[in-house]
């Protein structure tokens, strides 16, 4: 894939690993040629009015790094953050060693009898969530690519996701005390693990119930989710 | 005697750019080098750090690398230059007077991290810092590795999770040479110190 490079006065070698609607995201070192980090920049939209767009850019940027950092304090699995530059749209962060949990469940679930193997990770998907949720923040695109699974002590470890769960990209993320915002999000997830594969969806319930266990109000969002479920379908049936 | 130092580019940062950095042990004239900083006098513009306070390499090159963009980015650095920015952007919070206690230069250091910036506006030759360092510090340069962070300067533990509020169980050079030999250990402190850096960036 080729781009422009965020920033063209710098010449440290950087890979494009992903081009969505805001941001071009980047693999690339900081600091030194060891430490491998994530680049995720926005770049400018000329359409719209310098100004305005610079003050957009700036308020994304900081949000999103503000999210991963008060998550981390918290010792919620995210990407440590290590440095911020709003003016350009650039945030640098941890670089995550692993598979994302669609590409885990779609190479387990291709065998026969895969289902059994990845009990563990939908525990640790439940969990990591609800542990954001306890700390009132909304993921806001919960998808099965934007959890990530860490490689275990170095090897490939797509057998099975055995390594920690990371959730990742908080770009439309936000802090909510909201039981809706929450139920939504596990809503979004739960569509996003039936359209992953056929099987996900019966595993999705080991996710929730890992939820309901992991926090106070896990159950009550739970309960809430049945009426996003319920609006989400008449929503559908409308067309 | 002649003393290692070490010259970088940092990345990202635009060039024309230079870091010199050099690593003291058993210095004794702590008290005269913090005078020079608090005189103001211009022969010693450096960031001298605290070398008990830094874990590693890429520890000490984040508040480098935070330091120069401050000084890049209009209105955005928060101390006098560059060098006292350094020391600031080792903290995790935004009490400059705090950050100079907690990482800075005391009369007691005897360990001492010395960073010396060359910009497009202020520059400086490795000649010219070699020989003025070598005049004014009464201490033993060492080579600024890991290795010799960990084990000639030695790190003062108990201040680092106090500084950044990590918890402290395995926070000793041991444990952490011996993760670091099959992979693992300083690693990932760096990148949770790194991430604590960032706390005062983003507010
Ligand atoms: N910290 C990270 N470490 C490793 N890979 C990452 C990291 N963050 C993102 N990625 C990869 O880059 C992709 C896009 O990043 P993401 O933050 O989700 O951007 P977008 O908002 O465009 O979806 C992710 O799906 C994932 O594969
Ligand atoms: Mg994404």
């Amino acid at each position: 894939m080729t781009a422009p490079p965020p920033d063209p006065s710098d010449a440290t070698p950087k890979t494009l690993i992903s081009q969505g609607a805001e941001a071009l995201v980047y693999r690339t070192t900081f600091l030194v040629p060891t430490l491998p980090a994530l680049l995720k920049h926005r770049p400018r939209k000329t359409y719209r009015h310098p100004t305005l767009d610079a003050r957009l850019t700036k308020h994304r940027v900081l949000s999103e790094a503000r999210l991963l950092v008060r998550a981390r304090g918290l010792g919620i699995p995210v990407p440590a953050v290590y440095f911020v530059d709003e003016a350009n749209g650039s945030i640098f962060m941890e670089w995550i060693d692993g598979s994302s949990v669609r590409q885990v469940l779609d190479a387990i679930l291709a065998s026969p009898g895969g289902e059994g193997k990845v009990d563990a990770m939908m525990v640790r998907v439940g969990e990591a969530v609800g542990r954001l949720h306890k700390a009132d923040i909304v993921h806001g695109d919960l998808t099965t690519s934007n959890l990530m699974v860490r490689k275990v002590g170095g090897v490939e470890e797509q057998e099975g996701g055995a390594g920690e769960v990371v959730l990742i990209d908080f770009g439309l993320g936000q802090v909510s005390t909201q039981e809706e915002d929450k139920a939504v999000d596990l809503y979004v997830l739960e569509r996003a693990f039936s359209s992953t594969h056929p099987k996900a969806e019966k595993l999705f319930e080991d996710v929730l119930s890992a939820y309901g266990r992991s926090w106070k109000g896990g159950k009550t969002v739970l309960r809430r989710l049945q009426d996003v479920r319920m609006r989400g379908r008449k929503r559908s049936m409308l067309g | 005697m002649t003393i290692p130092i070490t010259s970088l580019q940092l990345e990202h940062i635009p060039r024309p750019h230079t870091v010199y950095i050099t690593l003291f042990k058993d210095v004794k004239n702590a008290t005269f080098l913090r005078d020079q900083l608090l005189a103001g006098n211009s022969e010693f513009e450096y960031a001298f750090i605290d070398a008990n306070t830094i874990i590693s390499k890429v520890h000490a090159l984040a508040a480098a690398h935070q330091a120069i963009h401050n000084l890049l980015v209009a209105g955005k650095l928060r101390t006098r230059n560059v060098h006292s920015e350094t020391v600031f952007c080792l903290s995790p919070n935004n009490n400059i007077t705090d950050a100079f206690k907690r990482f800075g230069i005391l009369p007691t250091t005897t360990s001492l991290l010395c960073i010396k910036f060359s910009t497009l506006s202020a520059p400086v030759t490795l000649e010219s810092i070699k020989s003025h360092l070598e005049r004014s510090v009464e201490g033993t340069a060492v080579e600024f590795t890991d290795e010799n962070l960990l084990q000639e300067t030695v790190v003062d533990w108990a201040k680092v999770a106090k500084n950044y509020k990590i918890k402290s169980d395995n926070l000793n050079t041991q444990s952490l040479l011996n993760e670091k030999a099959i992979g693992g250990g300083l690693k990932s402190l760096e990148v949770e110190v790194l991430g604590k850096l960032v706390v005062r960036t983003t507010g």
